[in-house]
């Protein structure tokens, strides 16, 4: 009995299970043009992973993962631990939970009453910028004391490019830079 | 009496591997980030190949390769292991390039509906598979070939191009890339028979011009 055209189509490809595939195969064997079909099928599908890679490295693998690992720590508020645990919570763990979030919000409390003399470290979020095309992304490291503020989207500064306003910037004005600038961060 | 002690294997190192994808989502699932940076790792290039094909941009693409991570960490909790998770990842992929595609209409401007071809029944024994062995074109360096067919796949239709990328270059079988482009089998062999058509006829075309 002659295979219908799916069931051709899926032998072209080599994608029948085996024992249709040896069922068509039987059918096959006095067929040499459909023989010469799958024949070319399989070398074109030969070429075509010689000659086009199915994976490429990602350029800038690091930064890509660091990134990705970001933006994915910043951006989901619900985690997943959260939502699989709230699903499958016991009734001895709702019993629980209104009692422990309770308790951790007078903790909270109390810890706040102490710890509120001490100077905090302000933070900025730059999530804005005037020029369209621009991104700002706002980085900083409590360890390093460092802050970091990424503008993509900018043309490079040439590299004999010397800012006059800086370069001429007197202790007086540095000075009341300085001052400007503790008003702001201090809370 | 105590039951059975069900060790994890230890993530990252030479042994991670070998961890099957079916656990590595699993902890993920759990919140395990180590568990999910491993899985991207994975899977990251073929899904970045993928869509660099899709969008012959380079840069788009390392950008919505981006998107497909963090799109697939935020419907993680709907996975179920019924499907492989790699096919997961190429339907995620697919709706990414879908609507980065409808963003940049203008440039798809020019081609024509294939879908009017969908429902035409198809003759298996037409010729559908494009012959690069045989023709004055097998000496040509592997770099070059690749370009001519880069540039042919450009000029096809998103859909045809995706079908051809999926098939051809990533592998998946006819019923995988019909769950990664939500249609029938059907319709997956329909858009490949004319998708490697359209490409035989632009390599043919690019064979005679030379």
């Amino acid at each position: 009995m002659n295979p219908d055209n799916q069931t051709l189509l899926l032998w072209l490809e080599d994608e029948l299970s085996e024992d249709d595939q040896l069922r068509v195969d039987e059918w096959a064997a006095d067929q040499p043009m459909w023989l010469a079909k799958r024949n070319d099928s399989r070398q074109w599908r030969s070429q075509m992973s010689r000659i086009m890679p199915h994976g490429e490295e990602v350029p800038y693998g690091d930064f890509f993962q660091s990134r990705l690992m970001r933006a994915i720590e910043s951006s989901a508020p619900t985690s997943l631990s959260s939502v699989v645990s709230a699903t499958d919570a016991s009734p001895w763990r709702k019993f629980w939970l209104p009692a422990s979030v309770a308790a951790a919000m007078v903790m909270g409390f109390i810890g706040g009453t102490q710890w509120q003399d001490k100077p905090q470290r302000a933070t900025t979020l730059v999530t804005y910028t005037p020029a369209a095309g621009v991104k700002a992304e706002f980085f900083e490291s409590s360890p390093a004391e460092g802050t970091v503020i990424v503008l993509n989207g900018i043309a490079a500064l040439p590299d004999g490019f010397v800012s006059a306003e800086t370069s001429s910037t007197t202790n007086a004005q540095q000075s009341d830079r300085d001052k400007e600038a503790a008003t702001i961060i201090a809370p | 009496m105590q039951g059975p002690v069900h060790t994890e294997p230890p993530l990252g190192g030479e042994g991670a591997e070998e961890i099957a994808d079916a656990v590595l989502v699993s902890r993920s699932q759990a919140g395990d980030m180590k568990a999910y940076d491993i899985l991207v790792i994975r899977h990251r290039n073929r899904i970045f190949a993928m869509i660099r094909n899709m969008t012959h941009h380079e840069a788009d693409a390392w950008d919505l390769t981006q998107d497909v991570f963090i799109k697939a960490w935020n419907a993680l909790a709907n996975f179920e292991a019924k499907a492989k998770f790699s096919t997961w990842l190429y339907r995620i992929a697919h709706n990414v390039v879908y609507d980065w595609n409808r963003r940049k209409k203008h440039d798809m401007a020019g081609e024509l509906n294939e879908e009017i071809f969908e429902n035409i029944r198809i003759d298996p024994s037409a010729i559908a598979i494009p012959h690069v062995g045989g023709s004055p074109d097998e000496q040509m360096a592997m770099g070059e070939l690749k370009t001519k067919i880069e540039a042919a796949l450009a000029k096809i239709s998103p859909e045809h191009r995706e079908i051809v990328i999926l098939k051809d270059v990533q592998g998946l079988a006819y019923k995988e890339i019909a769950d990664v482009m939500g249609c029938t089998i059907g319709t997956v062999m329909s858009r490949l028979f004319y998708a490697r058509q359209k490409l035989q006829a632009l390599l043919r075309d690019e064979y005679e011009s030379r």
